[in-house]
């Protein structure tokens, strides 16, 4: 080989240099690898990464500082001691001087043409130290030994060498001879289709999960029973059949209630526990409005548009959300009400949504005087009923300018309802007009108009409706009713709405209708109860019943676009009406106020004859038959209450508290450990809330001793 | 020195024989004369740094001071002190675990004998420890207050009042809120400006309540929750005669309130002359008044009274009945003149004027109530319930065994309908329980002061066989002694009843980590209490200097010895 010595020979060296870290790292190599090993399972884990880092840099640390010995020199020495060729001038060769003295160019000749055929025939020595066995050897067995002491040390702190433990981790009170208790229990829920959650398996026999879950229960008990039951608190029975070593059941989540296992057909006693079933209902969506931002809105000026703002939530999904916008047009007696819902979109989000949109007013026709009312309904997903949710009704209104209404005063004598009867009447005019134009009109046309007098014809109805104590619809039918009755016969508007405590309303409304401080007088009639409603003599309450049975039907025909068949409904309306106008009396009630009757006779006389002390009567408070404060009362004196009742009285006031089932299931509990004080305490908070308020006591103050007694007695008899 | 052979002499020895042949063989060894001598004395140098790393010298320091770390002792109060103090950590105190510990004090002081002064630390002494300290000076520098520091709740309510209890709360506490028994929030208020606060709550059921007191700090996070265990009791019946000139909504109110608690109430109210609304007796008979407890006129029914009557109540008056004269308007100047007998001085103002009881009744919304329109001096009356300027609205004296009251208030009953039966129920509750006739005293013995669980309590007033019920339902049998006292050491915490002979009272214990505020407020208060004379004269005691500058020198100097004559 023709290859210079000078260039081969440093291969050697880098070769034993690699080789040197190589044996370092071969050295670390068992530590590291435990290291990675407790590492990968997690044990110790900050502690054993740093270590392992630590011990690699380590391991390179040393490896190099073995590496940088094996320099030049070393190969020389080396080089010296293996081959006697070299006469002992290797040094000549792997580190050759810069200018070389003949004597040094002739040796260093020399050695290249005697050590090229040395290596050609024994090829090139490996100046490579073995591996330390031994040294790797020490390093295994000391990390093998530092891996099982990490281990043995876990292994204590875990607890595994604690003895007798099994016995305590067994769970519930100890199984007397034969008792067969419930081992093992997985129940799959499934929650109804439309809410989107997925089904899974719970392992407790307490669960909790959307109304109108499938339950299927698979349990596994201790013992071999022939028979076995869910016995639910509400009264059902659900039978378990065997699968194999399993006991299978299934149902449909109803209603929260408590569950007990019975075994043989035999009752579980009143000891053994009772599990769990919460059922979650789905609640209705949550709205919040934020534009508008009053329920009444009050105008100056001609509005552009109204911009609406509102935003729904949902437990589930939310469904759609139809907001019905109504305009009232008109004033006094002229009012037309249109109707029409818009389907809103907020986006595809499932449980949140925004709804904005602006309603182009002018678009619909709104003038001055005019109502504008939107409503949002927004529903659920439920299934199969979705739940439904409405914002309250939002009115835009622009106040007309009083203008005196002169309709209804025909001189001295008021009549009584002359307002409502100029409506109907002028139902019947347009009715007939509409009859009249139907050729002219286009078909749909037509059909609004007639639905429209529909509409109107409901109004008026409604109106009547009223003084027969039936419910209102909307506010904004309300307003201009009163806006017709205030303007259009004082006296009596002023006596039909004489409710106690709002005497002075219509004085507020006379100054003008659809102020906002009018919520009082526009939602705070009682109409739906009969007492504070008109009162009519039977015989005109039966008229008036007849006169709004054919409104009705007049309306129905109207709406259906049928005119000339409302038109004698409406004309039998208004004889009714015309008849209830000739009726002799209205009686108005005050309610709260029985004057009795005065005796005329007797009356600014000044006689005091016969006149004696009243008696008054403090009716006693009635206790509302709630067992409650006689269960708190057991409670607190140690004794076993009567908790029979609980049941009952929960299922009869479910709004009494959020959660009846904690306190059947509290109550349960200290049925089952009578002497458990926790239990009680925790039974006795959950009843607290359900106490009903007492009255305060009251406790006289004490004798002072016979000191003090004498001191006053002694300050008594001084003069002041 | 002793002429004995002690091991510390020995070791001397063989360390000096070290030094010599050290010495002798650095010398030897350097050729150049001062690198001998710099190595041989660096040699010396070295074993006198290993003896006096074994045997470091004593010096003689002021030693009588023990330093007592009790809990609330924080790390800086450690670095402050001297290196030579010793330093004793009683259990609960955060110390390192270099310092030493002791159980008590008693076993602290009886391993420190020289110990003349003791040096408090933290939250100050538990009650175990402070009978210990009080035959020592004490010198005490406390911690910082933290949490809730001081609270006054009542131990006992009656049924339905709207009890009110107030305390102080510091940093980092912002915010304080009541949970009833049931755990709902019953009242909350941002704390003041010195950290008070005041708070109310309906007694709702007879028996043991636990209310809960919980401070929250700014992030709404929990400083601090303290157990308010309430006794609730029953009331009593008593029997009332009202006079009214006329019905009006106070005394419907009033009657309807009576009624519900218990008040066997007969009422006359006028309606005209010689006529009046009446249910019940209410005649003003020596015979009606001896078995009444109270009666409340008017200023218009006192006009209307015979003279027989109004000396037949003085009378019973005198005789321990109770008599509230209630004003609705301006008076009479026959009443004026009657009742400035009785040591009330009038006079009619224009207009009723208009006062607040926010802070009286606790209510959280700003309400006002009309006081009627006159102006009563009464000299040397107490006050029964002021407005929140200050203004007396009742006052009463005593009159012989009874007592006499004037109400100003005109619509009390505004109360009832702002939705505050309770506050209504509490204000005419504490009025009138001061007026009415004094019924005699129960043997009533007096509940234990709440206590945490590991703390000696003294439980007094029992019978021959008492014993301690605990809320596990563990029967403690107590032994009390002669004063019929008896200690008792709870280990659990909740109602306890003391069962002695047959009747049963409660008591609470407190949990540990129930209100550690108001328990570091106790010691802390005692210990301050214990502060006391300081030692005359200060013992000095030999105290050995700390070896680890010695350990280290020795150290330094084998380093550098090492790497002179390391083999190069």
């Amino acid at each position: 080989m023709n290859v210079p010595l000078s260039s081969v020979l440093p291969t050697l060296r880098t070769q034993a240099r690699r080789h040197a870290v190589l044996r370092a790292l071969a050295v670390a190599a068992p530590p590291g690898i435990a290291l990675a090993a407790l590492t990968a399972l997690g044990i110790a884990l900050p502690m054993t990464s740093l270590l392992g880092v630590l011990v690699l840099v380590t391991a390179l640390a040393l490896g190099w500082r073995d590496a940088r010995r094996l320099d030049a020199r070393w190969l020389a020495r080396r080089l010296d001691a293996s081959f006697r060729e070299f006469d002992d001038s290797a040094a000549l060769i792997v580190s050759p001087p810069d200018a070389p003295t003949p004597l040094q160019a002739l040796q260093q000749a020399r050695l290249e043409r005697r050590l090229a055929a040395t290596f050609a025939a024994q090829g090139l020595p490996d100046f490579r130290a073995p591996l330390p066995r031994a040294a790797i050897a020490r390093s295994a067995a000391v990390s093998l030994l530092l891996v099982l002491l990490v281990l043995l040390v876990l292994a204590a702190q875990r607890g595994l060498f604690d003895r007798g433990d099994a016995a305590s981790i067994a769970s519930g009170p100890a199984a007397s001879a034969g008792a067969i208790e419930l081992a093992d229990a997985r129940v799959r829920v499934t929650p109804p289709a439309y809410t989107g959650l997925s089904a899974t398996t719970e392992s407790s026999a307490d669960i909790k999960a959307p109304l109108g879950s499938a339950l299927a229960w698979s349990l596994r008990f201790s013992g071999e029973p022939r028979t076995a039951a869910l016995r639910l608190s509400d009264g059902r029975v659900l039978p378990l059949t065997k699968q194999g070593e399993r006991w299978t059941a299934t149902d449909t989540l109803q209603q929260s209630a408590l569950y007990r296992i019975a075994f043989n057909d035999v009752e579980p006693a009143a000891g053994v526990r009772a599990y769990r079933l919460d059922a979650v209902p789905d609640q209705a969506p949550e709205i919040t409005v934020r534009l508008p931002e009053k329920t009444l809105t009050l105008l100056d000026a001609a509005p552009k548009e109204w911009p609406l703002d509102i935003e729904a939530r949902d437990d589930y999904a939310l469904g759609a959300a139809v907001l019905t916008i109504t305009l009232a047009q008109g004033s006094g007696e002229q009012v037309k009400v249109t109707e029409q819902t818009r389907v809103l979109d907020g986006g595809s989000a499932r449980r949140e949504r925004r709804y904005r949109t602006t309603i182009d007013v002018a678009a619909l026709g709104y003038a001055q005087g005019d109502d504008l009312i939107v409503r949002l309904s927004v529903s659920d997903n439920h299934a199969p009923e979705p739940n439904v949710a409405s914002t309250a009704s939002y009115i835009l209104r622009w106040p007309q300018r009083r203008a005196t209404d002169t309709a209804g005063l025909d001189g001295p004598v008021q009549k009584v309802l002359p307002a409502y009867f100029r409506s109907q009447r002028q139902i019947i005019i347009d009715t007939e007009a509409l009859i009249a134009a139907r050729p002219t009109l286009a078909a749909s046309a037509f059909e609004e108009t007639s639905d429209t007098l529909g509409v109107d014809q409901k109004v008026l109805r409604l109106r009547y409706g009223q003084f027969l104590g039936e419910g209102f619809e909307s506010a904004a039918e309300r307003a201009p009713a009163e806006a017709a009755a205030a303007t259009g016969a004082d006296a009596p508007a002023e006596s039909l709405k004489q409710i106690p405590g709002e005497a002075e309303a219509p004085e507020a409304s006379r100054n003008g209708l659809g102020q906002a401080e009018d919520v009082l007088h526009e939602f705070g009639h009682a109409h739906d109860i009969d007492e504070a409603a008109t009162l009519l003599d039977p015989e005109t309450r039966r008229l008036l019943k007849r006169a709004l049975d054919e409104m009705w039907q007049a309306e129905l025909n109207l709406r259906q676009a049928k005119p000339v068949d409302a038109l004698p409904y409406e004309y039998k309306a208004l004889d009714y009406i015309k008849q209830v106008q000739q009726a002799e009396r209205i009686y108005l009630q005050r309610a709260g106020l029985e004057l009795p009757q005065a005796d005329l006779s007797r009356r600014l006389t000044g006689e005091r004859k016969d006149l004696s002390d009243r008696r008054i009567v403090l009716p006693t408070a009635a206790a509302d038959g709630s067992p409650v404060p006689a269960i708190v009362a057991a409670l607190d004196a140690g004794t076993r209450p009567d908790l029979s009742t609980l049941n009952a009285w929960l299922a009869a006031h479910p709004d009494a508290t959020p959660d009846a089932l904690g306190v059947l299931a509290a109550a349960d509990q200290v049925q089952r450990e009578p002497d458990c004080g926790r239990c009680r305490a925790d039974l006795k908070a959950r009843l607290w809330p359900l106490l009903p308020v007492p009255p305060t006591a009251l406790k006289a103050r004490r004798t002072p001793d016979a000191a003090g007694s004498a001191w006053l007695d002694a300050i008594g008899s001084v003069p002041r | 020195m002793t002429s004995e052979l002690t091991p510390m002499h020995l070791s001397l020895a063989v360390l000096a024989l070290a030094a010599v042949a050290g010495a002798a063989r650095a010398w030897r060894r350097e050729v150049a004369r001062r690198h001998g001598v710099l190595r041989a004395g660096l040699s010396v140098a070295l074993v006198a740094a290993l003896a006096l790393a074994l045997f470091p010298p004593r010096v003689s320091r002021p030693a009588d001071t023990v330093t007592v770390l009790t809990p609330g002792a924080t790390a800086a109060d450690l670095k402050a002190l001297p290196w030579f103090a010793t330093a004793v950590a009683l259990p609960g105190a955060m110390a390192p675990k270099t310092i030493e510990t002791a159980p008590d004090l008693a076993t602290a002081l009886r391993r420190h004998p020289e110990a003349r002064t003791v040096d408090v630390r933290g939250n100050g002494l538990p009650p175990r420890d402070q009978p210990v300290a009080a035959m020592l000076p004490l010198r005490f520098m406390p911690g910082a207050e933290r949490g809730l520091v001081a609270l006054n709740a009542p131990a006992r309510a009656l049924l339905g009042t709207q009890w009110r209890l107030d305390g102080r709360a510091l940093l980092p506490a912002v915010r304080v809120e009541l949970r009833d028994p049931s755990g709902a929030v019953v009242d909350q208020v941002t704390l003041g400006v010195d950290g008070a606060f005041r708070l109310s709550a309906l007694a709702r059921a007879t028996g043991e309540a636990r209310y809960e007191l919980r401070a929250f700090d700014a992030a709404q996070g929990l400083v601090e929750a303290a157990s308010i265990p309430l006794l609730i009791e029953p009331g009593e019946g008593l029997r009332a005669i009202v006079r009214a000139g006329a019905p009006d909504p106070e005394l419907k109110y009033w009657r309807r309130w009576a009624s519900d608690a218990g008040i066997a109430v007969a009422v006359s109210a006028g309606v005209s002359d010689g006529l009046s609304l009446r249910d019940g007796d209410a005649a003003l008979t020596a015979s009606a008044l001896a078995e009444s407890d109270l009666v409340i006129v008017d200023e218009r029914a006192w006009l209307a009274l015979l003279p027989a009557e109004k000396s037949a109540l003085l009378a019973a008056v005198r005789d321990g009945l109770g008599l509230l004269l209630r004003v609705a308007g301006p008076l009479e100047p026959g009443v004026a003149a009657d009742w400035q007998a009785l040591g009330l001085v009038t006079e009619n103002l224009d207009t009723p004027s208009t006062v607040t009881l926010d802070r009286r009744t606790g209510l959280r919304a700003r309400e006002t109530f009309t006081a009627a329109p006159v102006t009563i001096t009464a000299t040397g009356w107490e006050r029964l319930l002021e407005d929140d300027r200050g203004a007396p609205l009742a006052q009463w004296r005593s009159e012989g065994r009874g007592r006499i009251g004037v109400w100003t208030l005109l619509d009390s009953y505004r109360l009832v309908l702002l939705g505050e039966p309770a506050r209504y129920g509490s204000l005419w509750q504490t009025a009138l329980a001061t007026i009415t006739r004094p019924r005699a005293p129960e043997a009533e013995a007096a509940l234990p002061a709440t206590g945490w669980i590991d703390e000696r309590s003294v439980l007094c007033g029992l019978g021959d066989r008492a014993a301690v019920l605990a809320p596990s339902g563990a029967l403690i049998t107590l032994l009390p002694r002669v004063d019929r006292c008896a200690a008792f050491w709870p280990g659990e915490s909740g109602w306890h009843r003391i069962q002695s002979g047959a009747e049963s009272r409660p008591f609470y214990v407190r949990a540990a980590d129930d209100a550690p505020g108001l328990r570091a407020a106790r010691d802390r208060a005692a210990t301050r209490r214990l502060v006391g004379r300081t030692a005359d004269d200060v013992a000095l005691r030999d105290v050995p200097l700390p070896r680890w500058p010695f350990a280290l020198l020795f150290l330094l100097l084998a380093s550098a010895l090492w790497w002179r004559e390391r083999p190069r």
